[in-house]
């Protein structure tokens, strides 16, 4: 580029303040290849751009340098600018001569000299631009759901609603998630699964979402706008299509013993069982482990029962393959082990409550099935020991959270909520009952929230105690539990019937090896990592994946369900087209001169670059030789450092720009 | 492997009946604990709360002298002591530096190799089958209340040992011995510890809850690993049976004693009758 | 830039987009002040930033280099900066063998959020620069060292048993078409045999010093069909390094190994190997047992021994007898790029002048190119008819893969190539 136009900005006072800008603008001047060199008070203004626009037309110029802020401040803005007097926008550069200059010395001299020196850098880069075209990307326009939770239920039916085929992935027998076997949720008290039913049948029935049940994903290969997505199915042994759903199989299993999975263990299902009576698809599973047909070849009753011949014993796991061009990841949240045994050595569990070696002392979870109409104990509140109700209950919030000895840093957010709830639907159920909270801290910072907690206390009559446990014991049928109360300084010991310990939030299992199929990161403890934690929520540093809820970060039903609108929102923009444009400054490779060494291949943080041949339009064979795939590639040139022949460079950062710039300062 | 043996002030003062019990019974399981020459007091609780270095100086000193008289593990019976020597070894192979000036002041070399063994981890070295295969005369009628106190589990950091919260190892041989264990809530609660002497009431009201708790669990013994814990459970029970105005009765024997007596070992060579309840 | 009174160093730094720029537009946003000596190179990652870029910003004057990205596990493309920590240690290794002033170069893991600690850096490395001084000659001159000289190679000319085998072998393989080609030693040289009848041209003595590997890669050689070479141990491990890079089709040559009694020269002093592992046959009976371990050349101790001045001394002197013939780059089985970086004139990142700046750009390329990837055979050193030893400096980085990433070329076809495979653990002392 040989008539480059230098735009010298005051920024106000900002930069002219330090840095004597008409000297800057004359020194730019000298510079070889640069045609015209202005200053002016505000570049950026709608009257700085004008200027730009009018410079662009009447000194022809093909290439443009903006010596003001950062370029991250403004480059975009620049770009549109020389875009719209009809300059390709890569052939714009900015020089920073204010974050790196006039804000950082207050030498006058020294200033100006820098600043000149750091515009020279910009117009050697400037004149080794190219006019770069943005790279356009076919699109699959389907959408991949991962989890039937409450976030990726309402991801999918935005996405299809707005005239999108969804695949939904489900890795339980039924959608629903966590929130189907909720009693009530706050603030409200709605019955959670009065309002998650209808949208989990909107699913089921939904003309363009497509559902895999008791399926797992199993392989991703492909990039952004073209995902290749193997999926699991695993064998239900039921055939969905002829089974009517009547329920003769699951009354005729005679091994009805089994630990509950969808009841955390309060309570028990045969071994062909629907998790719960509104499941979605509500089609029966045989679980392989414990049914005596697929063991040792006896029973057989469900099979005889069934009228409709649905029941299949040789049936298999099948391999399914979906093409699609974006993914929703929204795998939601287990609850912290509190027992012995843990997954990681860092984390040592609470072996003071008594979890495990008492049948009363139970998570979170495992008293929301106890308090659900449609748990176990049919919504009546029986202790798992002897079945009693319990007259008195202790609730202990953070167990595994906010603890950073043997448990996990971060707060879950959501405890002191549902905590504040379970003391309210105890109160509701056992009028005579008292409920006992010791807590830490109560965060209730969502609408209606804090007005929840305040109604727990003074109008279910909760007693709250500021302070923790030290330990549960347990005598003559009753559970001893000795904490704190540290707002009166007093210890207190309290003789419960139940206690219930509010365990941290943390990410499902299998999270890790999922974020590692789908080449995306995650924190310590298993989190999902978005893009930008302010202005990118929902997105990953993976083009095309999207997540939402509690894979993310613990959060409650509201913050999921908005997260997951988020993420279809993203995915409808990207899918708004048969084509995706991508930024124009990535890796190319000379295959000419490519030694097809390939040692960039494992290099590339995306698998962007692919192993590939040349051949003449005949098709002969002429050489072998690395490629980077357009529509993977990030731009971070890691390629180009590794490779020996120098046959990979990356637009916008040629080595031919940056051996330029170092070099014009000699 | 020669096994040095470090009674601190304890087991050489006024619980020399611990000394008596483990030496008898750990002489007839042919372990030969040798006393390491010239030890000194481990600092145990006074020396931390006036000064940290020499909280592990004192320590650090008998660590220096068993190195030097070749020893590659150490048993120290008392939990006091035992927590105070893996602390100081512990915080001298983290830090270079304090190895060093630890070293210069005791006037030894400590590399921290040594290993410091409480009486539960010796009987473990040992083997529970060959501890089983050795007895004579099984416990039958005994249903013991395993009680750990502070100090042999806690910190788990330092003494990485057992569960801090649900130890089991003390019961595991306790089983091998042929008796009951009982399944009681008190096993790690804190007895009053060296409060003996500086305010009486707290180890009473503690030692009260201890053994009124094994009672209530049909314990007819207690079973301890610490000579701090068996004067306050042992010789100060009837104290509290006068101050609460209740029979406890409750015989509290040492490790060792069980261990003796199940290998035939009479309870006048255990020293089992200097104990006050019997 | 600098006046006779007060010298102003001149910083270049090379810094990524998305940490270690916005740190220092952050220090602007915050108004801390710090020396205006540096210049900013934006790149979008560390991993962009590739070894030359550091040597050249030297050579233009520079007198201090910073070099700074985001915080491991933080990269915004991932592992970028792991790739560039993995080149940095590796490259540190090499200056340090030339005797570059280490002192000039500074590496730092700066996040976006820390704009105060890049004020803190640029103020102290402009300061601690001032006080070295101005780099004013990368690549000085001075009093040659004492060096132990490398150990002279034989002249006399002794057959060795396995000759007659050999010949027969490859007679047999050409008449019954199983290759087209035999690559082998010659009475003056390497030579390529395609008849039957000429098998008798081949010897096996001990003056086959040649690495025959270096042959696969010539497109008149690869023209002529399936081929048969002649390794020794030594030569063998080049085999499984080009193999790791595509370069070579195990299964679409004859591997025809012979146990090695020693061929004079330098490098046969600190043999490593003396059977072949992967032949299809081998030949000949070994001088000895297999050795153990690869000692650290005497040669090279010594020179590492001295202080950095005497070590620049001694290569400046080496590298000034060099004409860019590239005869090294021909003999080395490694070299195989046909469009080699000296041969790129845009941009121009190696000097070609056979000037000392450019002499020393391309034995920086040379070698660095080389990191986990010579296998010591020496040719480089026998090829060069200035006599400059350029193994001693390949010695260097096989060192340091071996220490730092535990990698020894050549020996495991398994092996992950050092380049452009990063582990977590990869240290980073030397990194602030």
């Amino acid at each position: 580029m040989s008539r480059i136009g230098v735009f010298v900005c005051w920024c106000g006072e900002n930069i002219a303040r330090t840095v004597d800008v008409a000297q800057v603008a004359d020194a730019a001047a000298q510079i070889p290849g640069v045609r015209s060199s202005v200053h002016y008070k505000y570049v950026c203004s709608d009257p700085g751009q004008a200027l730009i626009r009018e410079k662009i037309e009447s000194e022809k110029l093909d290439a443009v340098v903006v010596a003001s802020c950062s370029p991250h401040m403004h480059l975009k803005t620049f770009r549109k600018t020389a875009q719209r007097a009809g300059l390709n926008p890569y052939l714009v550069e900015m020089a920073n001569i204010r974050e790196h200059c006039s804000w950082v010395h207050h030498d006058r001299k020294q200033a100006t000299a820098k600043a000149i020196e750091i515009i020279r850098l910009s117009v050697e880069k400037a004149r080794n631009d190219a006019a770069l075209q943005p790279i356009r990307v076919p699109v699959t326009r389907r959408a991949l759901v991962i989890g039937g939770g409450v976030a990726g239920i309402q991801a999918a039916l935005d996405i299809a609603d707005s005239g999108h085929e969804v695949v939904m992935v489900e890795r339980e027998p039924s959608i629903g998630g966590k929130m189907a076997g909720l009693s009530e949720t706050f603030p409200t008290l709605d019955c959670s699964q009065c309002i998650l039913t209808p949208r989990m049948v909107e699913v089921g029935q939904h003309p363009r979402i497509k559902l895999y049940s008791y399926s797992e994903v199993e392989k991703v290969e492909g990039f952004v706008g073209n995902f290749k997505i193997t999926i699991r199915q695993r064998a239900r042994y039921v055939d969905v299509n002829k089974c009517t759903g009547c329920g003769e199989c699951w009354n005729v299993c005679p091994l009805k013993r089994n630990r509950s999975e969808f009841d955390f263990g309060m309570g028990m299902r045969p071994a062909i069982y629907i998790p719960f009576p509104q499941a979605v698809p509500a089609r029966p599973v045989i679980d392989k482990s414990q049914c005596a047909k697929l063991i040792r070849n006896g029973c057989g009753l469900c099979e005889k029962k069934c009228k409709a011949g649905a029941i299949n014993f040789k049936d298999e796991d099948r391999l399914v393959e979906e093409s699609v061009g974006a993914v929703v990841v929204a795998t939601g949240y287990k609850l912290y082990s509190i027992g012995k045994s843990q997954p990681k050595a860092t984390l040592a569990g609470y072996g003071e409550y008594g979890y495990g070696k008492y049948k009363d002392v139970i998570d979170s979870l495992q008293f929301e099935r106890l308090v659900s109409a449609s748990g176990p104990t049919g919504g009546v509140l029986k202790r798992p020991s002897d079945g009693a109700i319990p007259k008195s209950v202790v609730f202990i919030s953070c167990v595994g959270s906010r603890d950073n000895a043997k448990g996990l840093p971060y707060c879950s957010k959501i405890c002191c909520m549902y905590t504040a709830k379970h003391s309210m639907l105890y109160k509701h159920k056992v009028h005579d009952g008292q409920a006992y909270v010791f807590y830490m801290d109560i965060r209730a910072g969502g609408k209606g929230y804090e007005e929840f907690v305040r109604r727990a206390i003074e109008q279910d009559g909760a007693q709250y105690y500021r302070g923790r446990v030290s330990k549960i014991t347990e005598e003559r049928g009753k559970l001893i539990v000795r904490g704190a109360d540290t707002l009166s300084g007093t210890p207190v010991t309290i003789e419960a019937d139940l206690v219930v310990l509010a365990a941290a939030m943390r990410p499902a299992d299998g999270i890790e090896e999922l974020a590692q199929k789908l080449n995306i990161g995650y924190d310590e403890f298993g989190f999902l990592l978005e893009s930008h934690p302010k202005l990118r929520p929902v997105e990953t540093n993976t083009a095309g994946i999207f997540i939402a809820g509690a894979c993310h970060s613990p959060k409650d039903i509201p913050e999921s369900v908005a997260q997951a609108s988020a993420a279809a929102s993203k995915v409808q923009v990207m899918l708004a087209a048969d084509e995706l444009t991508r930024e124009a400054e990535i890796a190319a490779i000379n295959e000419q001169t490519c030694a097809a060494c390939f040692t960039c291949v494992p290099t590339c943080p995306y698998h962007a670059i692919e192993r590939t041949e040349v051949r003449t339009p005949k098709g002969a064979f002429v050489k072998n030789t690395a490629r980077v795939n357009p529509g993977l590639c990030m731009g971070c040139g890691t390629c180009v450092s590794v490779c020996p022949s120098k046959s990979a460079d990356l637009q916008g950062f040629t080595d031919q720009q940056v051996y330029a710039m170092v070099e014009s300062l000699a | 492997m020669r096994l040095g043996y470090y009674p601190g002030c304890a087991l050489h003062g006024s619980s020399n009946d611990y000394e008596q019990s483990l030496r008898a019974c750990l002489g007839k399981l042919e372990v030969e604990p040798e006393e390491i020459r010239e030890w000194v007091c481990c600092g145990a609780t006074a020396a931390h709360s006036l000064n940290h270095k020499l909280s592990i100086a004192l320590p650090g000193r008998n660590l220096a002298l068993a190195e030097q008289q070749g020893f590659e593990e150490m048993l120290a019976p008392c939990p006091l002591c035992s927590m105070q020597l893996l602390k100081a070894s512990k915080l001298i192979k983290e830090d270079d530096g304090l190895r060093r000036e630890i070293s210069s002041i005791v006037e030894g070399e400590i590399s921290g190799r040594v290993n410091v063994l409480n009486l539960i981890q010796v009987f473990q070295q040992v083997g529970l089958d060959r501890i089983k295969g050795a007895v004579k005369k099984p416990l039958t009628d005994l249903k013991p209340a395993c009680y750990y106190g502070c100090l042999l589990v806690r910190p788990p950091e330092v003494v990485k040992f057992d569960d801090p919260e649900q130890p089991s190892s003390m019961e595991a041989i306790v089983n091998a011995l042929g008796a009951m264990p009982v399944e009681w809530n008190f096993r790690t609660e804190c007895c009053g510890a060296g409060m003996t002497m500086a305010k009486e009431e707290t180890v009473l009201d503690l030692s009260h809850r201890i053994l009124t708790d094994a009672q209530q669990h049909g314990a007819n013994c207690l079973v301890t690993a610490c000579p701090m814990c068996h004067v306050n459970l042992d010789m100060k029970q009837y104290d509290i049976e006068r101050s609460y105005s209740v029979v406890i009765k409750l015989p509290v024997y040492y490790l060792s004693d069980l261990v003796g007596l199940a290998l035939g070992i009479s309870r006048e060579a255990l020293g089992i009758d200097r104990h006050f309840v019997t | 830039m600098s006046t006779a009174a007060e010298f102003e160093p001149k910083i270049v730094a090379y810094v990524c987009n998305w940490c270690t720029y916005l740190g220092a537009d952050l220090a602007g946003t915050a108004r801390l002040e710090y020396p205006p000596n540096v210049r900013i190179i934006r790149l979008p990652c560390t991993g962009r930033i590739d070894f030359n870029l550091i040597i050249k910003a030297l050579e233009v004057g520079a007198d201090g280099v910073l070099v700074s990205g985001c915080h491991p596990g933080d990269c915004h493309y991932t592992s970028g900066n792991y790739h560039a920590r993995r080149r940095w240690i590796l490259f540190r290794e090499l200056l340090n063998a030339l005797g570059i002033d280490l002192r000039r170069i500074r590496f730092t893991w700066i996040s976006a959020a820390e704009g105060r600690k890049w004020q803190g850096v640029v103020t102290e490395f402009t300061e601690q620069t001032r006080a070295l001084g101005p780099y004013k000659e990368l690549y000085a001159a001075g009093p040659v060292p004492n060096v132990p000289a490398p150990e002279t190679a034989t002249t006399e000319v002794r057959s060795f048993a396995a000759e007659t085998e050999l010949r027969a072998t490859c007679r047999k393989l050409l008449a019954e078409g199983t290759v087209k080609v035999v690559i082998g030693y010659g009475a003056r040289g390497p030579v390529v045999v395609t008849r039957p009848e000429d098998a008798d041209r081949l010897v096996w003595n001990n003056h086959c010093y040649s690495n025959l590997t270096a042959y696969l890669k010539r497109k008149e050689i690869k023209a002529l069909g399936k081929a048969a070479v002649i390794v020794k141990p030594c030569d063998e491990k080049s085999l499984v390094v080009l193999e790791t890079e595509s370069q070579f089709q195990r299964q679409d040559a004859q591997v025809i190994g012979m146990a090695c009694e020693g061929v004079g020269q330098p490098k046969c002093a600190h043999c490593t190997a003396r059977t072949p592992r992967f032949a299809d046959v081998t030949f000949g009976k070994a001088a000895g047992p297999e050795p153990q371990g690869s000692p650290s050349p005497d040669r090279f101790a010594a020179l590492m021994a001295m202080p950095s001045e005497e070590r620049m001394a001694f290569w400046t002197e080496e590298f000034n007898r060099c004409v860019k013939c590239y005869a090294c780059r021909q003999v080395c089985p490694m070299c195989y790029c046909e469009r080699c970086i000296v041969d790129k004139n845009r941009p121009l990142a190696i000097d070609p002048a056979p000037s000392t700046k450019g002499n020393f750009a391309w034995q920086i390329a040379r070698a660095f190119h080389l990191a986990g990837r010579c296998v010591g055979c020496g040719e480089c050193s026998r090829a060069c008819p200035a006599g400059i030893d350029l193994a001693l400096l390949n010695i260097s980085l096989r060192i340091a893969v071996q220490e730092n990433f535990g990698h020894e070329a050549g020996v495991d076809p398994k092996a992950e190539p050092v380049i452009g495979s990063y582990a977590l653990q990869d240290k980073e002392d030397f990194i602030g």
